[in-house]
């Protein structure tokens, strides 16, 4: 068998972390590449690969005795030695190809890919690319292909052929969080703001040819290709599943004998992400008003779109990781404060020439351009805008489209109130790098507000409503949709567009903002719970002053504390989940199962609920059990690196995942999914949906179901569908 | 009055650091106490910098004795009151940012020790009082660093930033009694190379400049404090202080100038090509520090002090705001709408392509600087321990030992150079040691004995002096032994040059073992660094070969030993909280301290 250095290449990959640049931080599934394996298996393989941990230690589960140390990777002292000594410059010439912004000086070539850079720069320079390089023999290898520069060196350092692949996958994994970064960037270029070309081949490439050079040079032999070491499932596996049932089972056995919770009717409506930290919120909006009702969807509401603001020199993308949009909206002043526009960009634009490196501190919020905007939302013809590949606005049928699909889908398609809000969610936070981590998941990682901006601008719109009434969902002329944009930090909420409200709506909406008001105090106060350093008697005023404060200072390592709670998703209707109280641990995906007898819609909301969810969920576990391997530490000794990543030192490995002071109270319980719908109809879904079955039938998520009317529990077990569950 | 002022500065710092070090109530009382007493501190600070503004504002000498000397003057003041101003806003900083950190006594324990040393330096009006105080500083630096002591890198980093201070403070101890001999054009120059070689190391200036970027390991305050602020401008602070001494030197301002030439080229280089934020903050100061210099050998200290004390607030601020930079270049990329700011000094564009990827390989190279001193310095030294670390091993060190001690008591005066043999093999048989922490811990300390023994027999009359000082090293080394030896009931020594991490397990042993180290390498707060520099004084009056060997022996066991702390204590991780039963209880560590202390302080005395 010949080596095959491509596919060898694209199997390690898979086990190299996604993570893509920090500024737009997605969360994924940490392991990804072993999905295809049962929960405990993959997490047995796993940490024989990484040599991590599984599960939390002993200690944590309320049992004594030591817990099996996961087997640190051992025999490897010469490989160690090498990568350490190979690192700083690998790292310094990748990071530099790749800088984003930090380095005054940028790299001397980097306008063609990284392997030609790196070529012209060798040969161009009269000293040698390392101390222990010699100079005419690495010219000579940066004049090939990469492809045949890792061959060969491959064939002078690996005796036998068929460990070719274990040899590169140990070379490669000394720099995982870079090769991870590289191989990325390789997938998806556009997620860095100044473009560069490199693959990953080129990466393994450089790795070798240093490795190979310092070997001549310190005249040490090549390091023997690690072991595959066994892998076995630890037995703390019957302790922590016992530990998740018994959350699962307290969970269950609220919905024994639920009863409905009542809807007076509604003046409002408020549309919310299904987000875990708008569990509380939504909760404290509705006992404070009757006459307001709240539902939730996927936090892009439908609208799938790169979006590109007046403050942004390039477009967002705003959707769900797995979604490739195919429109791109713009930013644009409103047609009175052109020229009031037209001054502030010339203030910024001098204002940021000046603020060079040495005084960038002082850019943070005074780059900004403040006037009223709107959205270029509506597109006539048909055409693909032939420089960014991609449809600029939206067609009156595809906003119909869009909208209606949203609404039918939480069964928000009768009885509306006057003002229908639709209210997406980020987070501010300061002297943080990992400020995207806590924006919305549904969004890649950014704040959503353009998505529900755009939202309730095509629900607005007559063309948009007579489309959407074709469709089968007839909504009131008196009935006025809003966007608006919750800070999940500050718990603040700012509405879009307002100036737009007739004087019948103005003062349903202005009892509203006094609603508000209180709102964000209580929630604020029961946020404040999980702060260790806030006094837990504080009251509500003191409490929101708090989470501003947080939002706003340089000192503060937990701005808030993200998805720190979830354990819980569930999809179904308001009602069932009305009087309950989750404590901001779940996510909330509302769902009318008497309008889907055929599943169709469930179907649709599993696709953006599964990945997104069971990928937060996944990425807090993981981080959690093993913040060292799969996390990133501690933020404190952060350094930023190509505005790209974090690391610590100034030459180590990008730490990808998140760093303790997100994960430190979290409880590693994997995510329950409730579905009220009958057993048979969600059976029939997943079944037919390859991808979210692989995550159930895996155990990477749990699922029950709540029967609409007999609130008969079944809970999914795999091989076995699903089982009567006993309270 | 002044005094009085002067006095209670000096103390807050220590006796809080003190009180940090043996109290563990929670975070809140921690920072409530560091923050009141620094406080207090910037008051006191204040108020001494007004009484000598009101008195006449001229440098000014107060003694208690000829050791206990205080020196008042402008950049002494200005440096002062800039590290109390400093030192609050970190702390402030600290309270809410090291929060649920395990180390958090720690960082506001090391902080104090640290604004203590500086305190000293500051003060100090000879030069045996800024060595104390410069040792502090170097210590509280290494600390800081592995502050993260689990990670390998940390550890690493740490040691590293230790060797190079410690070779570098020999400057600083050389300068000491080179300031005692007869002034002549050679001894000022001596004197003047010798305080050099102390601002080199701590200022990280050219060809050591590596090490500071590199020690952006621990808390970004902590790296704001130190290599932003205040620890990276002792050094410029050092030259003002003695400016007098190298100014007048004739011919020696052109060595300060071309320092401080090459390095803020060299830093300008290197920072300039550094994607990291840190990295690149890092080198800004060093090039600031080697425009300083340039500045003062100018002869202009004020324009230096002026550059001082705004460079350390800017790099201090810089290194606090620096996790902000992805959302801050974000926005200056959506201003600019995505064009690239031109730095103001562009000319890597106007450069020929050949000169231009030249300078960007020397720049990430750090121009080869690491290898060459690694290969020309460090290697060889190595190799030379591990040679004599296997001739003892094969020749059993007793049966060297011995017949020297008895032949000695004998010969006495010609056999000094025996002992000054003996003591070199021990302290290279210590560092190429490799297996067993207690052969280092030997070996060291019969080093430093043989030294002590040497100066004795050289003269008679130091009897007393060298009896002292080894009793104070066999004290020392019995804490230390005591410590290492609860260790080793339940963990086998395997190898002293690889990480072990015991400090999970350990940690009140390990302070335990540190507090031996120090004691041995003769750290200010320990009875060996008083005596270690009477020592000195007399090696001194026996010719350069007994300068030589001590300092030579200092600088070795210095690095031996932090180099076996770090290996034994830091370096790697845990999977599960640490088993800390086989550990000291803090009593017990707190009664070997204590008895430590009482020791040295009856030694003092006797002094």
């Amino acid at each position: 068998m010949s080596f095959d250095l491509q596919s060898a290449l694209e199997h390690i990959s898979h086990q190299l972390p996604a993570q893509g640049p920090i500024k737009d931080f997605i969360h994924h599934n940490t392991l990804h590449a072993f999905q295809h394996l049962p929960f405990h298996e993959a997490l047995a393989e796993a940490s024989a690969f990484y040599g991590a941990a599984s599960y939390m230690p002993m200690g944590f589960y309320g049992q004594s005795g030591l817990s099996p140390i996961a087997l640190a990777k051992g025999g490897v002292e010469h490989r160690e030695n090498i990568d350490t000594a190979v690192a700083p410059i690998l790292i310094r010439l990748t990071s530099g190809f790749l800088d984003q912004g930090i380095a005054v000086s940028p790299f001397p070539e980097a306008d063609c890919g990284f392997f030609e850079a790196l070529n012209k720069l060798a040969h161009n320079s009269w000293t040698p690319i390392a101390y222990y390089a010699n100079k005419k023999r690495t010219r000579e290898w940066f004049r090939k292909s990469p492809e045949r520069v890792c061959e060969e060196i491959l064939k002078q350092l690996v005796v036998q052929e068929d460990l070719y692949e274990q040899y590169i996958t140990d070379t490669l994994m000394a720099h995982r969080g870079w090769a991870g970064m590289v191989n990325v960037l390789e997938h998806r270029p556009t997620a860095l703001l100044v473009p560069r070309s490199i693959r990953l081949v080129e990466f393994l490439a450089l790795k070798l040819i240093l490795e190979s050079e310092y070997l001549l040079f310190s005249g040490s032999p090549p390091p023997v290709p690690s072991l595959v070491r066994p892998s076995q499932v630890s037995p703390i596996k019957n302790i922590h599943e016992a530990y998740e049932n018994a959350y699962y089972h307290e969970i269950l056995s609220k919905f024994k004998n639920i009863k409905p919770a009542q809807q007076a009717k509604p003046h409002i409506q408020a549309v919310f992400c299904i987000d875990d930290r708008e569990c509380s919120f939504r909760r404290h909006l509705e006992q404070a008003d009757p006459h307001i009702e709240t539902f939730a969807c996927a936090g892009f509401f439908g609208i799938d779109f790169f979006f590109q603001s007046i403050n942004d020199a390039s477009p967002k993308k705003l959707a769900p990781a797995p979604v490739q949009p195919k429109h791109l909206v713009f930013e644009r002043p409103h047609a009175l404060h052109i020229t009031e526009f037209e001054n502030q960009r010339k203030k910024t634009q001098s204002k940021a020439l000046w603020l060079t490196s040495w005084l960038g501190f002082v850019a943070k919020n005074t780059l900004k351009i403040d006037v009223r905007t709107e959205l270029e939302l509506y597109r006539e013809d048909d055409l693909l805008n032939q420089d960014t590949k991609l449809y600029h606005g939206f067609t009156y049928d595809e906003m119909a489209e869009r909208v209606f699909s949203v609404l039918n889908s939480m069964g928000l398609n009768h009885d509306f109130a006057p003002i229908i809000l639709m209210i997406a969610h980020g987070s501010s936070s300061l002297n943080n790098p990992h400020f995207a981590a806590y924006d919305c998941g549904a969004c890649s990682g950014n704040p959503g507000a353009p998505n529900a901006r755009a939202f309730a601008a095509m629900a607005n719109l007559g063309p948009v409503r007579e489309r959407v009434y074709k469709l089968g969902i007839s909504i009131p002329s008196g009935t006025r949709f809003m966007g608006g944009f919750h800070d999940t930090c500050t718990d603040s909420i700012d509405f879009f567009d307002t100036e737009d409200l007739t004087a019948e709506h103005g003062t349903i909406f202005s009892n509203f903002l006094n609603t508000l008001e209180a709102t964000k105090k209580l929630n604020a106060k029961e946020r404040c719970i999980r702060f260790a350093v806030v006094d837990p008697d504080i009251t509500p005023e003191q409490a929101l002053a708090e989470v501003q404060h947080r939002a706003t200072v340089l000192f503060e390592p937990r701005p808030e504390l993200g998805h720190v709670n979830n354990a819980l998703c569930i999809v179904g209707r308001r009602q069932l989940t009305k009087n309950l109280f989750f404590d901001r641990r779940a996510f909330l995906n509302s769902y009318d199962p008497t309008q889907d007898p055929t599943g169709q819609i469930l179907n649709s909301i599993l696709n953006a609920v599964v990945p997104v969810c069971g990928g937060i969920n996944l990425e807090y576990y993981f981080s959690r059990v093993d913040n060292a391997v799969y996390g990133c530490g501690t933020k404190l000794s952060h350094n930023v690196c190509s505005l790209l990543g974090v690391y610590n030192g100034i030459d180590d490995d990008l730490r990808t995942g998140l760093p303790v002071q997100m994960i430190e109270i979290h409880e590693p319980i994997r995510l329950l999914i409730i579905i009220e719908q009958t057993p048979e109809i969600v059976l029939n879904v997943i079944q037919n949906n390859k991808p979210i079955f692989e995550w159930i039938e895996n155990e990477w998520v749990k699922l029950a179901c709540v029967a609409p009317d007999s609130n008969n529990i079944t809970f999914y077990q795999p091989t076995r569908g699903f089982v009567d569950y006993t309270l | 009055m002044i005094h009085c002022f002067l006095l209670l500065t000096l103390f807050i710092p220590a006796l809080s650091s003190i009180i940090l070090a043996t109290s563990a109530p929670n975070e809140h009382a921690i920072s409530r106490f560091a923050q009141t007493s620094f406080l207090l501190y910037l008051v006191t600070a204040l108020v001494t910098s007004a009484f000598w503004l009101f008195q006449d504002s001229q440098t000014y000498l107060y003694s208690i004795t000829s050791l206990l000397t205080f020196k008042l003057d402008l950049p002494g003041l200005v440096y002062l009151c800039t590290t109390a101003f400093i030192t609050n806003i970190i702390l402030f900083y600290c309270r809410r940012y090291l929060h649920r950190d395990p180390g958090y006594q720690r960082f506001f324990m090391i902080i104090s020790m640290f604004v203590a040393g500086l305190t000293v330096v500051i003060f100090a009006g000879n030069f045996e009082l800024i060595f104390a105080g410069w040792e502090v500083v170097g210590l509280s630096s290494y600390l800081l660093i592995g502050f993260y002591w689990h990670r390998p890198q940390a550890a690493l980093n740490a040691s590293r930033a230790y060797y190079i201070y410690r070779i570098c403070d020999l400057g600083l101890l050389a300068a000491a009694f080179i300031s005692h001999l007869e002034p002549s054009f050679n001894q000022q120059w001596a004197l003047s190379l010798m305080i050099l070689l102390a601002v080199i190391g701590k200022s990280a200036q050219f060809p050591v400049s590596y090490w500071l970027p590199r020690a952006m390991e621990g808390p970004t305050p902590s790296s704001a404090i130190f290599y932003g602020a205040l620890s990276i401008h002792a050094g410029v602070f050092l030259l003002m202080r003695t400016f007098d001494t190298w100014f007048y030197t004739p011919g020696f301002s052109w060595v300060v100038g071309s320092l401080g030439l090459i390095t803020a080229l060299l830093a300008t280089l290197f920072g300039r090509v550094q994607a990291n934020i840190k990295g690149q903050i890092g080198y800004a100061s060093i090039t600031q520090v080697g425009i300083m210099l340039i500045e003062l050998a100018c002869g202009f200290p004020t324009l230096a002090l002026i550059h001082m004390t705004g460079n350390a607030c800017l790099r201090c601020f810089q290194l606090l705001v620096s996790p902000s930079v992805v959302a801050q270049q974000l926005q200056i990329h959506g201003a600019l709408l995505g064009e690239r700011v031109k730095p103001i000094f562009a000319i890597h564009d106007r450069l020929n392509h050949r000169i231009r990827d030249t300078l960007y390989l020397i720049a990430i190279n750090e121009a080869y600087l690491q290898s060459f001193l690694k290969a020309f310095l460090v290697r060889p030294v190595n190799a030379l321990a591990n040679r004599v670390n296997q001739i003892e091993r094969r020749a059993m060190s007793a049966w060297v030992i011995a017949p020297a001690l008895l032949g000695s008591a004998f010969l006495l005066a010609p056999l000094s150079y025996l002992f000054l043999g003996l003591s070199l093999f021990a302290a290279f048989t210590a560092l190429g040691e490799s297996k067993s922490p207690f052969r280092v811990f030997n070996a060291a300390t019969l080093s430093n004995l043989f030294v002590a023994s040497a100066i004795w027999f050289e003269h008679r009359d130091t009897a007393f002096f060298s009896l002292l000082y080894m009793a104070g090293l066999g004290v020392a080394w019995l804490l230390a032994l005591d410590a290492l030896r609860v260790i080793s009931k339940k963990q086998v020594f395997e190898s002293v040059i690889h990480f072990s991490g015991l400090f999970g397990q350990y940690p009140l042993a390990s302070v335990a073992v540190l507090v031996g180290i120090l004691g041995i390498i003769g750290f200010p707060l320990s009875s060996t660094f008083w005596f270690e520099d009477h020592l000195l004084e007399h090696a001194l009056a026996s010719g350069w070969i007994f300068v030589a060997v001590f300092a030579g022996v200092f600088a070795l066991n210095g690095i031996t030993l932090i180099r076996l702390y770090s290996h034994l204590f830091w370096g790697k991780r845990e999977h599960e909280p640490a088993d800390t039963s086989h550990d000291f209880s803090s009593a017990g560590v707190f009664a070997r301290i204590a008895v430590f202390m009482i020791a040295n302080g009856v030694q003092l005395w006797l002094l």
